[in-house]
C-alpha cells in the first residue's frame, strides 16, 4: 500500500495536468511544485476562474431544469406525488450525468492507452522492485484522477444547483457525489481492461503501435455502437420520460438505480441502490488489479521489445535525397511526421473528431433509422423549429454557438496548444537553423489548421445539411467556420510560446497533461463569447439582420487579424526569449 | 571566425549565467570550451547559435551578427546540441534529408556525402530505421552526421563525443582537425580534458559565467607550473578548495 501511494504520487507529480510540474528552481535550493510558469497565487486564481466558468455554464443547466420541474409542481418533501414529475426529475438527473460519463467512456479509452501502453515510463517502472498489481493500481489511480475531472466539471455544478433550487435534503448531495465518483470508475475500468487485453494481443502483432491504434479506433467505435444500439431500443412512446436513466445504464451499469436513489434520498431502499453501484465499481477495480498480474506484466514487457531486424536502405530511399524541398514544405512535412508517427498524438488528434462523428451521426442514425425516417424528416423538423417569426434574431446566435463549439473542438485536438511543447528539450534546435521565424510558425499553423479542419468538418457538414439557413447566411457561416478555428489556433500557438512545456519525459505528458491545452480551450470559449456578445449588443441596439451579419463577418475576420498581429509581435518575442 | 563581444546572459535580471564575456575564435583553430557543470558553457554555445538571446553584447559569425542578421549568420555554422534525443519519429535518412534541405546542400553531393559519413560512423545499416529505435550513441552519431553534411565554415559542437564509441570518437576528432587545417573554425565544449589537451589549439575555461582563462595549453602550463596536467590546472582554476596533494603520483602512475 505504501509503495502504491509513493508511486501514485510520483506519477501524478510527473505530469503537468495542472501546470504543477516538479522542477528544480533556478536557485537550486529546493524542489517546488510551483516553480514553473505561473506563481502559486496566479495558478490558484486561474483555477478559480476556470472552475467558476464551468460551474456557471453547467450550473445554468441545473438552474433551467429546476425551474421547469418547479413549474411542473415538483415537491421535494413528497417527490413521489406525481409519477410523471418524478420521472422527469430522474430523466433530468440522468441528463446531467450523461455528458460527463459519455465523455469519460470515450476519453478514458485514450487515457488508458496512453498511461498503460504508450507511456515511456514503463522501462523505468518495470525495472523497479514493484508488483505488477502495484504498478497497475498506481497507474489506475493516475488515470482516475485525470478522468474524474471531466464528469466532475460537467455534472457536479449542475447537480448542486439543481438540488439547491429544488430544496433537496443533504442525502441528495451525498448520493449525487457518490454516484459521480464511483460511477466514473466503471467506464474507466472497462476501458482499462480492454486496453490491457489489447496490449496482451499486441504481443503477436508485427507492429505493436499500429495494432494498438487500429484496434483502439475499432474498439472505440464498437463500444459506442453498442451503447447507441441499446439506446435505440428505448421505448420513446412510453408516457413516462425514462430515456435518460435507461440510456445512462448502458454507459454506467447500475447508474439507473443510483439515479432513483438520488431522486428519492429519503427512501430506505436508496442506500442499497447506491451501495450496489459502489459494489460494481469496486468490484471492477479489484478485478482489474487482480487481472493485472496475469495481463499487464508480460504484455508490458513484450510490448517494449522491438525487432532488431533493420530495414536496408533501398535505391528509392537514396534517390529521395535528390529531391529538394523549400523551407516551408520541408517544415510542414516534418510537423506531419512528428504527429502522425506518434501514437499518442495521433490518438489525441483523432479522439475528438471520432467522438463527435460517432456521437452526432450515431445518435441521429440510430434514432431516425429506428423510426424508419431519413434525413429529409430531420430537415423538415429543423425547418419547423426555425419557422418562427423570431428566427432572424435567433439564427445569428445559433450560427455563432455552432461555430463556437467547432472552435472549441478544434482547440481540444492538442495539435496547436502543443506546437512548441512537443519539440521537448530539442526545441532550441529550431532556432539554430537558418529559418525565418514566420516559416516555423506558418508550418505549425498549416498543420494545425488541417487538423482543426478534420476536427470540425463533421459539424460543418451537419450544419450546412441540416440547419435551414437561407442562402444569405451560408457565406457568413463559411466565414465563421474558417476564421474562428484559425483564430483559436493562432492564440493556441501564442499560449504555447508563452509557457512551453519542454521538460517532459513522455509524449503522453505533453499531449494530455499539459496546462496549455486547458488554457486554449478557455481561450476558444472567450473568442466565441466575444462574437456572441457583439451580436447581443447589436440586437439590443436595434440593429437589423444585415448589420448583425456584418458584425459576425467583420468580427470574426477582425479577431483573426488581431490574432495574427499578436503572433507576429508577442508570439515572436516569446519565441526569441523563451524557447531554448 | 567567431567573435563574442561583451556578451551577458541573465535569466532573472540578477544572477548572470554568462557575464561580460569577450572572445575571438579564429579560422584554422580548434577551440575547446571547458568548465565545470553549470559554468555557462552550454548557455554560451546557445547564444552563439541563436537559441538564446544575450541580455547584452553581440556575437559575430564570419562577420554576420546573430542578432541582426540571424539567417546569414546561421548559414555559417552547423550545431550539435547536448541532447541528441530529437527527431525520434524520423528515419535516419529522413533526418539527414531534412537537414540537407534546410542547409540547401546541392542534391548531387548529398548521396555521396551521406554515404561516406554513414560508413565512417557505422550507421549505414540503420539509416532506414526510425531514430527512436537507435541507442543513445547512435542518436549522437546521426546528429553529428547531420552537422557534418552541411560542411559550413564553422562547426559548433556541444559535448560531441558523449556516447560515441572509440572509433567514431576518433573519426570525429580527425574530422575536426581536417576542418581546422582547411582554415575553418571548430568550437566545441567538453568535459574530457584529455580530448581537449590532445586536439585543441586553444582552450577557454569558463567558471561562474566568466572566462577565467583563454590561451593555448602551453600558455596555461607556463602560467601554472611546467609539468602539471591539464586536469590539475583546470582544478586549480575552477575549484577554490582544490589543492594539489604533495604526493600526487597516483594521478599519473596508472
Amino acid at each position: 500500500m505504501k509503495k502504491w501511494w509513493i508511486l501514485t504520487k510520483a506519477l501524478v507529480k510527473g505530469s503537468d495536468v495542472f501546470g504543477l510540474e516538479m522542477k528544480e528552481t533556478k536557485k537550486r535550493k529546493k524542489l517546488t511544485l510551483f516553480s514553473r510558469g505561473l506563481d502559486r497565487t496566479k495558478k490558484i486564481l486561474l483555477g478559480v476562474v476556470i472552475f467558476a466558468y464551468i460551474a456557471f455554464v453547467f450550473g445554468i443547466n441545473g438552474y433551467n431544469i429546476a425551474k421547469q420541474l418547479l413549474a411542473m409542481g415538483f415537491d421535494a418533501g413528497n417527490p413521489t406525488a406525481d409519477p410523471i414529475v418524478l420521472a422527469s426529475f430522474q430523466a433530468s438527473l440522468a441528463q446531467l450525468y450523461l455528458p460527463g460519463f459519455f465523455m469519460l467512456l470515450g476519453m478514458a479509452f485514450f487515457y488508458a492507452a496512453g498511461i498503460f501502453f504508450f507511456a515511456e515510463d514503463l522501462d523505468t517502472l518495470l525495472a523497479l522492485p514493484l508488483k505488477p498489481s502495484t504498478i497497475v493500481a498506481a497507474k489506475l489511480a493516475n488515470l482516475y484522477i485525470f478522468s474524474l475531472v471531466i464528469p466532475l466539471a460537467l455534472t457536479l455544478p449542475a447537480a448542486v444547483v439543481l438540488g439547491y433550487m429544488l430544496g433537496m435534503p443533504l442525502l441528495y448531495y451525498i448520493y449525487a457525489f457518490l454516484t459521480l465518483i464511483f460511477g466514473a470508475m466503471i467506464p474507466m475500468c472497462i476501458d482499462a481492461i480492454l486496453i490491457l487485453l489489447m496490449m496482451r494481443m499486441a504481443i503477436f502483432a508485427k507492429s505493436k503501435d499500429r495494432f494498438m491504434i487500429v484496434t483502439q479506433v475499432l474498439m472505440f467505435v464498437g463500444i459506442f455502437a453498442f451503447v447507441f444500439s441499446n439506446m435505440g431500443s428505448i421505448d420513446l412512446d412510453s408516457e413516462l420520460p425514462t430515456t435518460g436513466p435507461v440510456a445512462l445504464q448502458y454507459i454506467v451499469p447500475m447508474s439507473n438505480r443510483a439515479i432513483e436513489a438520488i431522486s428519492l434520498p429519503q427512501d430506505p431502499g436508496s442506500i442499497l441502490k447506491i451501495m450496489s453501484l459502489i459494489a460494481v465499481a469496486l468490484g471492477l477495480v479489484i478485478l482489474l488489479v487482480l487481472l493485472s498480474s496475469r495481463l499487464y506484466l508480460r504484455a508490458a514487457r513484450e510490448s517494449r521489445a522491438s525487432s532488431q531486424a533493420h530495414k536496408p536502405m533501398t535505391d528509392k530511399a537514396w534517390q529521395s535525397l535528390r529531391q529538394t524541398r523549400k523551407d516551408l514544405p520541408n517544415m510542414v512535412s516534418r510537423e506531419f511526421k512528428i504527429l502522425y508517427r506518434s501514437p499518442t498524438f495521433l490518438m489525441n488528434i483523432l479522439a475528438f473528431p471520432i467522438i463527435m462523428l460517432v456521437s452526432m451521426f450515431g445518435t441521429m442514425a440510430f434514432s431516425f433509422s429506428r423510426e424508419g425516417k431519413g434525413l429529409a424528416t430531420l430537415q423538415k423538423l429543423m425547418a419547423a423549429t426555425f419557422a418562427s417569426e423570431s428566427r432572424e434574431n435567433v439564427i445569428p446566435i445559433i450560427m455563432i454557438v455552432v461555430v463556437g463549439v467547432a472552435a472549441f473542438l478544434s482547440s481540444t485536438n492538442t495539435c496547436m496548444p502543443t506546437a512548441i511543447s512537443r519539440e521537448g528539450r530539442g526545441a532550441g534546435m529550431l532556432k539554430s537553423w537558418p529559418l525565418k521565424i514566420s516559416t516555423v510558425f506558418l508550418a505549425k499553423l498549416i498543420v494545425g489548421g488541417i487538423v482543426s479542419l478534420l476536427a470540425w468538418l463533421p459539424i460543418a457538414i451537419l450544419t450546412f445539411v441540416i440547419l435551414p439557413f437561407s442562402v444569405y447566411f451560408q457565406p457568413t457561416l463559411l466565414v465563421l467556420f474558417i476564421f474562428l478555428p484559425l483564430t483559436v489556433n493562432n492564440l493556441a500557438l501564442i499560449i504555447d510560446l508563452n509557457k512551453p512545456y519542454l521538460e517532459w519525459n513522455s509524449e503522453q505528458q505533453v499531449a494530455k497533461q499539459n496546462m496549455n491545452i486547458f488554457k486554449t480551450m478557455l481561450m476558444s470559449l472567450v473568442v466565441g463569447g466575444l462574437l456572441i456578445g457583439a451580436v447581443l449588443l447589436m440586437q439590443k441596439l436595434g440593429g437589423n439582420l444585415i448589420a448583425i451579419l456584418a458584425v459576425i463577418n467583420g468580427g470574426s475576420i477582425l479577431l483573426f487579424v488581431i490574432s495574427i498581429l499578436l503572433l507576429a509581435t508577442v508570439g515572436k518575442k516569446y519565441y526569441l526569449e523563451r524557447i531554448s | 571566425m567567431i567573435t563574442l563581444d561583451k556578451i551577458t546572459k541573465s535569466y532573472d535580471g540578477k544572477k548572470k549565467a554568462v557575464d561580460n564575456l569577450s572572445l575571438e575564435i579564429y579560422p584554422g583553430e580548434i577551440f575547446g570550451l571547458l568548465g565545470p557543470n553549470g559554468a555557462g558553457k552550454t548557455t554560451c554555445l546557445k547564444m552563439i547559435t541563436g537559441v538564446l538571446q544575450p541580455t547584452a553584447g553581440d556575437i559575430l559569425i564570419n562577420g554576420y551578427s546573430i542578432l541582426n542578421q540571424p539567417l546569414e549568420a546561421k548559414k555559417q555554422f552547423s550545431f550539435v546540441s547536448d541532447d541528441p534525443n530529437v527527431f525520434l519519429r524520423f528515419k535516419g535518412i529522413e533526418y539527414l534529408k531534412f537537414i540537407a534541405d534546410i542547409y540547401e546542400i546541392d542534391p548531387s553531393v548529398r548521396e555521396s556525402r551521406i554515404k561516406e559519413l554513414a560508413e565512417e560512423f557505422s550507421l549505414s545499416d540503420v539509416l532506414n530505421d526510425q531514430i527512436s529505435s537507435y541507442s543513445h550513441g547512435m542518436r549522437q552519431k546521426i546528429v553529428v552526421i547531420g552537422a557534418l553534411i552541411s560542411a559550413p565554415p564553422v562547426w559548433i559542437l556541444d559535448e560531441p563525443m558523449t556516447g560515441l564509441d572509440p572509433r567514431s570518437s576518433f573519426n570525429l576528432k580527425n574530422r575536426m582537425r581536417q576542418h581546422a587545417d582547411a582554415n575553418l573554425t571548430v568550437l566545441f565544449s567538453t568535459h574530457v580534458l584529455e580530448v581537449a589537451e590532445k586536439i585543441c589549439d586553444r582552450v577557454g575555461i569558463i567558471d561562474k559565467g566568466k572566462l577565467i582563462f583563454c590561451g593555448t595549453i602551453k600558455e596555461m602550463r607556463d602560467h601554472f607550473k611546467e609539468n602539471a596536467s591539464l586536469e590539475e590546472m583546470f582544478l586549480e582554476l575552477t575549484d577554490e578548495s582544490f589543492h594539489l596533494p604533495e604526493d600526487n603520483s597516483f594521478l599519473t602512475d596508472h
